[in-house]
């Protein structure tokens, strides 16, 4: 027996339709019995590499083993030994949980008992709920449990923790951790670093190559230092001034508050989504709504930019009622939603020049205004290709393009940075904190605790309710924590527990 | 096996949960009843008729008087020429017949005398309609009139006998044919989504990496649809023989036997779209223009197949459609003719086994196959 769960030599995967070398010439050896996680940057060819590994796809050349077996003519013996969850989870969301577990159960020939799995994971009491209905975190748990059903030799996880709160995430790695025997190998996809530096071991991947692999702490003793390595390794990033604040032409404002949310409650029958949520933003601050998943941070989002109406209270946008004026307050407003919501058959281009025209752009300032987009942003090769297609990275700068063409005063970024690799991170807040600097409000929500640190001033939300208010030095000290995590986690429990 | 059970299970859970399957499988079917036995009307039809007589003859009377006793006729005396026109524009009326001031002196002179019928020509049905009522209410009222030695009697007659529906009663074979598209409409429509939609939420690549082979998921797909089609079927069948009184004349061991084949080959056109587009608004588009069009246009349903341009009568010929409505209509109006139901059933089963290979064929093990 081979002491290696993937043994992958001169491994290449080109995709005809958009050209992109995928896996270029890999060779890798992944122990058994560990947990590694994989990291790179978007479209580094990380879900190619974990397809391949599972026989979803084919390689074009070169020679991959999986457990010993060839996935290309041994794909259903393979099959069985697997346990794989793809970045969409695969649960059929009009089925409830307990449907779901069976059904995977039965596929799988495995007796349908997980009560204990389901206690674990705090879904117990949701199982007859419908997957379509659970929160991101839960619906990402249901996943990871119909994965490791059957105690499978080898499990594959594609960026199971993307969109997932600090709490939920712990309990993620909790459950793959105390479920999974000694002897089980699992790769573990993500664009956390702290995360993958808990790993028994990462693989670093770029442009197709393995760049790194080997123990996390052999590169850098704490995560922070270890994103800093990664990031080196991934060819560094180097900040520059962005080009995206440079460009930016702010209307001059008196106003001290640019956003102020007054009294916000939303209703849902019985049930309070938000409640009585009150906060002022200063013009240029930049403004952080941290909580756990299922907290009502979208819903406040949706309710300040006039898309859903909120049962009590009301929000002002540059001083104006989004309630009472709602198309005058958006004009002040960049939006970018939480889901990828630009059109997902148009090019680039195409949804470029949409959300210019739809703007009102005319001319000389319509063609700038796509040119500054696609130059600031790297869309040059990406131009002609659906915007469904895009990775995930390319994506959320699209959206984020989409967002700031009209040159907004301020800027409401819902989970901008789900997904996105950490150069594209590094890149993105600064084209942030440099427009927060030029004077653009900015609120945003994030899972990302690093990224918590950015913010002048955060908002921690539970249940529909703000249990903490303050600059991230104040709230650690509120929570008497160190790291941002640990705030977040204690102030979250503290609260539990009143 | 148990693989195939726990997939079937599956898709039946979602069939209940989505309750669109369910209006597609009984709804529409009602729906579809009603339009053709209520909506669509091939038989005769009243004609609003304007008439304008500048005849003062007392004897032309007479026969302005006959198109007021006519029950398909519904008639209005105008004396204003424009007023008639104004009408016709609006579509207050759907013909216009004009009587000449020298029509009763013709006829006196054994001339041939004439009047002007003015129609819509863009409503081609009701201009034959319009046409032949006139023609025939003027016929009957010349043989009993004045003039009645200018009529010919004719020495031919033609007697009709009708047979299998002895009434002409339109009805009678319109509603079962439906049944076609009825048909069509849930075999396709019904399958044309399910496995877009598995490809669209991510559940195909989740199936593709557990021990789940290509054929249980082509079986887990026909199986429930199968029985949800065949369940519709029987309450169409219900609504048409014990509501709409449809007579009956075949064996219903027949009638579902090859219905059963009919669906089978519809369900394949449906999986085959399904798997092949992988995305459910492109597939349900599709399955409008492969699946119901042909049903209504290339089936014989409504335009008879032998009049069609060459093409389309060999394009029919791989459509299941068009040896179900065949089959259909003498099942229920003629009983089972052992030829028409054998050929029909062959062919509706080599069709059906052409696409489940198809299916089957088009079935990924892979995400890039």
């Amino acid at each position: 027996m081979s002491r290696y769960c993937v043994e992958i030599k001169n491994l290449s995967k080109a995709f005809k339709e958009t050209n992109v070398v995928a896996i270029d010439n890999l060779s890798l050896n992944i122990p058994k019995g560990q947990i590694v996680g994989l990291i790179g940057a978007d479209a580094a060819g990380k879900t190619t590499l974990l397809r391949l590994i599972s026989g979803l796809l084919l390689a074009d050349s070169g020679r991959i083993m999986t457990l010993g077996l060839n996935p290309d003519t041994d794909k259903d013996e393979l099959n069985v030994k697997i346990g794989y969850m793809s970045q969409k989870f695969g649960l059929y969301e009009d089925l409830s949980i307990i449907d779901n577990l069976n059904f995977y159960a039965d596929l799988k020939g495995i007796p349908r008992d997980f009560d204990k799995m389901l206690e674990f994971a705090g879904l117990k009491r949701f199982e007859k709920r419908a997957a379509g209905k659970l929160s991101g975190g839960m619906k990402q748990k249901l996943g990871l449990i119909c994965a490791l059903m059957g105690n499978p030799e080898l499990i594959l996880l594609d960026e199971p923790s993307v969109g997932v709160d600090p709490i939920s995430r712990r309990e993620l790695l909790k459950m793959v951790r105390e479920t999974v025997k000694t002897d089980t190998s699992v790769i573990w996809s993500t664009a956390y670093m702290d995360e993958a530096h808990g790993f028994d071991r990462v693989v670093v991947i770029d442009k197709g190559r393995i760049v790194y692999q080997g123990n996390p702490y052999d590169l850098a003793p704490n995560a922070r230092e270890f994103e800093e390595k990664i990031i080196e390794l991934m060819g560094g990033y180097r900040q520059g001034n962005s080009l995206v604040a440079q460009n930016y032409v702010l209307q001059d404002s008196v106003l001290e508050y640019t956003v102020e949310a007054l009294n916000l409650v939303k209703k849902y029958g019985d049930f309070y989504a938000v409640k009585n949520n009150t906060f002022h933003i200063k013009k240029g601050e930049i403004f952080g709504l941290l909580g756990p998943n299922g907290a009502g941070k979208s819903t406040s989002f949706k309710m300040m930019c006039g898309l859903a109406k909120p049962t009590e209270g009301t929000a002002r946008i540059m001083g104006t009622d989004i309630v009472e004026q709602p198309s005058l307050a958006r004009a002040h407003l960049g939006y970018m939603a939480q889901k990828f919501s630009l059109y997902q058959n148009l090019s680039v281009r195409q949804n470029l020049e949409f959300f210019a025209g739809a703007y009102g752009l005319k001319d000389k300032e319509f063609d700038e205004a796509i040119a500054r987009m696609v130059k600031v942003f790297n869309f040059e090769n990406y131009l002609d290709v659906n915007s469904g297609d895009l990775p995930l990275g390319y994506k959320q700068r699209l959206s984020l393009a989409c967002a700031l063409m009209h040159n907004p005063a301020v800027l409401f970024l819902d989970e901008p940075t789900s997904g996105v690799d950490v150069i594209a991170r590094r890149e993105f807040w600064n084209h942030i904190i440099s427009l927060s600097k030029k004077g653009v409000t900015v609120l945003i929500t994030t899972h990302f605790m690093d990224e918590a640190e950015f913010c002048d001033r955060i908002s921690l939300f539970y249940k529909g309710e703000t249990i903490a208010t303050g600059t991230p030095a104040e709230l650690k000290k509120q929570a008497g924590a160190k790291t941002m995590e640990d705030t977040f986690i204690n102030l979250i429990l503290r609260s539990g527990e009143n | 096996m148990k693989i195939i059970l726990a997939f079937i299970r599956k898709e039946f859970l979602q069939i209940i949960k989505d309750p669109s399957s369910l209006v597609i499988a009984f709804l529409l079917p009602l729906i579809l009843l009603y339009i053709y036995t209520y909506g669509i009307n091939m038989d005769d039809v009243n004609v609003r008729l304007g008439i304008k007589n500048d005849d003062a003859n007392t004897e032309i009377a007479t026969l302005v008087k006959s198109f007021g006793q006519n029950k398909y006729i519904t008639s209005g005396i105008y004396d204003d020429k424009n007023a008639l026109y104004e009408d016709i524009v609006r579509s207050k009326i759907k013909g216009a017949l004009i009587i000449p001031n020298d029509f009763s002196q013709k006829l006196g002179a054994s001339q041939t005398a004439s009047v002007l019928l003015i129609t819509d020509g863009a409503e081609i049905n009701q201009v034959a309609y319009t046409q032949n009522y006139v023609a025939a209410i003027m016929a009957q009222w010349l043989a009993n009139s004045r003039y009645k030695e200018n009529a010919v009697p004719s020495k031919i007659s033609v007697q009709p006998q009708y047979w299998y529906n002895q009434s002409v009663n339109g009805v009678w074979t319109l509603v079962p044919s439906s049944l076609a598209v009825t048909m069509t409409l849930i075999g396709i429509l019904l399958t044309a989504l399910v496995i877009a939609r598995e490809w669209e939420r991510g559940t195909m690549e989740a199936l593709l990496s557990t021990r789940i082979k290509p054929i249980h998921i082509v079986i887990g797909k026909y199986v429930p649809y199968f029985i949800v089609g065949m369940m519709s079927l029987a309450f169409s069948v219900f609504v048409m023989i014990f509501v709409l009184d449809i007579p009956f004349r075949g064996s219903f061991g027949v009638l579902f036997g090859v219905s059963g084949l009919f669906l089978f080959a519809c369900l394949g056109i449906g999986l085959m779209i399904s798997s092949v587009l992988k995305n459910q608004l492109l597939a349900s588009m599709a399955s409008l223009v492969a699946g119901f069009l042909p049903a209504l246009m290339l089936s014989g349903l409504i335009f008879p197949i032998k009049s069609m341009p060459s093409v389309f009568q060999y394009l029919t010929m791989i459509l299941p459609p068009r040896y179900y409505v065949s089959f259909i209509r003498s099942e229920f109006l003629s009983g089972t003719p052992a030829a028409i139901v054998l050929s029909d059933a062959l062919y509706l089963f080599i069709l059906g086994m052409l696409f489940a290979v198809l299916v089957y064929q088009k079935t990924s093990r892979r995400l890039n196959d």
